[in-house]
């Protein structure tokens, strides 16, 4: 337990504990959020314990393009008036709202669910690689788009997927350079997206 | 360059300090821990982004500022440059967060939680393209390390002097060593058998890449200093010793970038089965060294300490001499109490040296390291636990 956590209630301390656990949350982040759910009304704070609950029991990936959906197939991959000869490949569902905002892009997605870190002990194994490859079988994807985060470890991974995609005869592109370096798509505005997203290239 | 004014709360033993400076030398006498050095640093960290004394930046902010919210330390400076005026300022932030998003800066080696940000007239810069916008060359007792001391001194030196006149230096360093730390890890995952060779060639193309440009640059720079450094250690030495900077790149002698990228890889490969073995990577500038020669001997190991200082020394002036030329315009020079060890004929020496340039710094301890003429030429300032005084 850390030291700047002060003597207080069990239940008190369990809580600050977990919230302490949420990335960007520090000790006294976690203080202040917990003392804030006292004060706050049973009903807000059912709600608050409701909703995580639901996220673990009613999420699920799609079957498909490994997106977190209620219903599998998820509804993009359901939609009929998407381009099923388009494939865009990202590290996180995030990056998928990030994409979608843009309205530019009609295709389809994949989910990797990370990128090759070995520090972090991420190989391709660890990543939705394999069902990436299973949706190649029927011949009908014509162009993956690899989007992948501008850092080291995207490129890795944009590498070796090249490397296995290429052979099988399918065109393989990523987003234009453009995005700064080292910043997350997540985060790029719907402008520069729809630019890189238009001027892909050829790995 | 100069700096006008310098403006520092809560950095180190400071709680505030305020202070006008004038174009050429400035004297700052104290007792030992009063605060002398620390003022220096002050300067020497607005230019870097970091200190040279430490690798814990929290230990940069005042220690009763710990006690209080926010934890913070600010270092501000306006600088003429080029006849133009800057305001420069740097935030140390002590954060409550973690530090878990792996975008930012700091990279993840840092581990601290102390939070930087740099700013050039109010605006935002990154550090990694701030740095070289301000040049100091800070000379202080330690500076001996970099002749005796281990290869990882030189390393460093070499990046800290690059990073200042080379633009997007520091970012290739960064890149590289994030790649080093992928690769080693990898390595020991091949180790055991949980990766396979075909995992290395990204990151062996990385290291080659990033690593073949920090070759060039190392190179260059030992070039540059072999051409100012040995007159002004003669100067230094009495006129009787020849000194020389060997450069022992890790990837081999080769001084072309194409010629350096040939011999790493091939290093890489020749070393393969060994770096799997070991799981590290065993070429690259990660294991560069430095030799000091006087009169074709290493002085490191068979010179006296006189010999390694003078070296030390004629190193240091070269880089000042260096900068000059490279940015057109005097750096700043910041004399940490480096008199008191030297002789009289070398205090001379570098006095002398020094003197031509637009700003210097000197603190000591004792003012009789100094002649008459040279004090009644300098604005003087006595530094006492923390509070600084004109004299
Ligand atoms: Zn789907």
């Amino acid at each position: 337990m850390n030291s700047d956590f002060l003597p207080t209630a069990k239940p008190m301390a369990r809580l600050i504990e977990e919230l302490h656990r949420l990335p960007g949350v520090g000790p006294k982040s976690a203080q202040r959020l917990a003392y804030h759910l006292l004060s706050a009304s049973e009903e807000q704070a059912r709600a608050l314990a409701e909703a995580i609950v639901a996220l673990k029991e009613k999420i699920i990936l799609c079957s498909s393009c490994q997106n977190i959906t209620e219903t599998t197939p998820c509804s993009i991959c359901q939609d009929q008036r998407r381009d099923r000869s388009l494939i865009c490949v990202v590290e996180r569902p995030m990056e998928i709202l990030a994409l979608e905002r843009t309205r530019g892009y009609k295709g389809l997605y994949h989910v990797l669910h990370g990128a090759i870190s070995p520090m972090d002990g991420v190989g391709p194994e660890d990543l939705k690689v394999r069902e990436l490859l299973a949706r190649l079988q029927d011949n009908k994807v014509h162009e993956i788009i690899l989007a992948t985060n501008p850092n080291l470890e995207g490129e890795a991974t944009t590498m070796y997927l090249q490397r296995l995609i290429t052979p099988m005869g399918i065109r393989v592109t990523r987003l234009a350079r453009g995005l700064p370096f080292g910043s997350d798509l997540e985060y790029a505005d719907e402008v520069t997206l729809t630019r890189a997203l238009e001027g892909r290239q050829e790995v | 360059m100069r700096i006008t004014h310098l403006n520092a709360t809560n950095f180190r033993n400071y709680r505030s300090l305020e202070i006008d400076l004038l174009p050429h030398i400035t004297i700052i006498q104290g007792d030992n821990a009063q605060g002398k050095t620390n003022l220096l640093e002050a300067i020497h960290v607005l230019a870097i982004t970091r200190s040279h004394r430490t690798s814990s930046e929290k230990d940069l902010i005042n220690r009763f500022a710990l006690e209080e919210v926010p934890v913070f330390s600010r270092l501000c400076a306006f600088l003429t440059k080029w006849n133009d005026e800057y305001k420069i300022e740097m935030l140390l932030r002590l954060d409550d967060r973690l530090a878990t998003d792996s975008g930012s800066d700091h990279g993840p080696a840092s581990g601290a939680s102390v939070r930087k940000s740099v700013k050039v007239n109010e605006a935002g810069r990154r550090a990694s393209d701030y740095v070289g916008f301000f040049n100091t060359v800070m000379f202080s007792a330690g500076d001996i390390d970099l002749v005796t001391g281990t290869p990882g001194v030189c390393r460093r030196y070499l990046d800290m002097v690059i990073s200042q006149t080379a633009a997007g230096y520091l970012r290739k360093v960064q890149r590289y060593n994030r790649v080093l730390t992928q690769r080693n890890h990898l390595l020991r995952q091949m180790q055991d058998g949980r990766s396979t060779p075909e995992q290395l060639e990204f990151w062996d193309r990385e290291l080659v890449d990033n690593g073949s440009y920090i070759v060039v640059q190392r190179r260059h720079l030992v070039e540059q200093l072999n051409s100012l450094a040995p007159d002004l250690h003669r100067d230094l030495s009495g006129g009787v010793e020849e000194m020389q900077i060997e450069y022992l790149a890790s990837t081999g002698a080769g001084d072309s970038e194409d010629k350096i990228k040939t011999d790493f890889r091939r290093r890489l490969e020749q070393s393969r089965r060994k770096e799997v073995s070991q799981g590290v990577t065993l070429t690259g500038p990660h294991r560069d060294n430095l030799q000091f020669l006087v009169n074709g001997t290493g002085v490191s190991r068979y010179g006296s300490r006189g010999q390694q200082q003078t070296v030390a020394l004629a190193v240091k002036l070269a880089e000042a001499r260096y900068m000059h030329g490279r940015a057109g315009e005097a750096p700043v020079l910041l004399l940490d109490d480096v008199f008191s060890e030297l002789d009289g004929s070398r205090r001379r020496h570098l006095l002398e040296a020094v003197t031509s340039f637009q700003q210097v710094l000197i603190t000591t301890v004792d003012m009789g390291c100094f002649t008459p003429s040279f004090l009644s030429a300098a604005s003087l300032y006595k530094v006492r636990d923390g509070d600084l005084s004109k004299v």
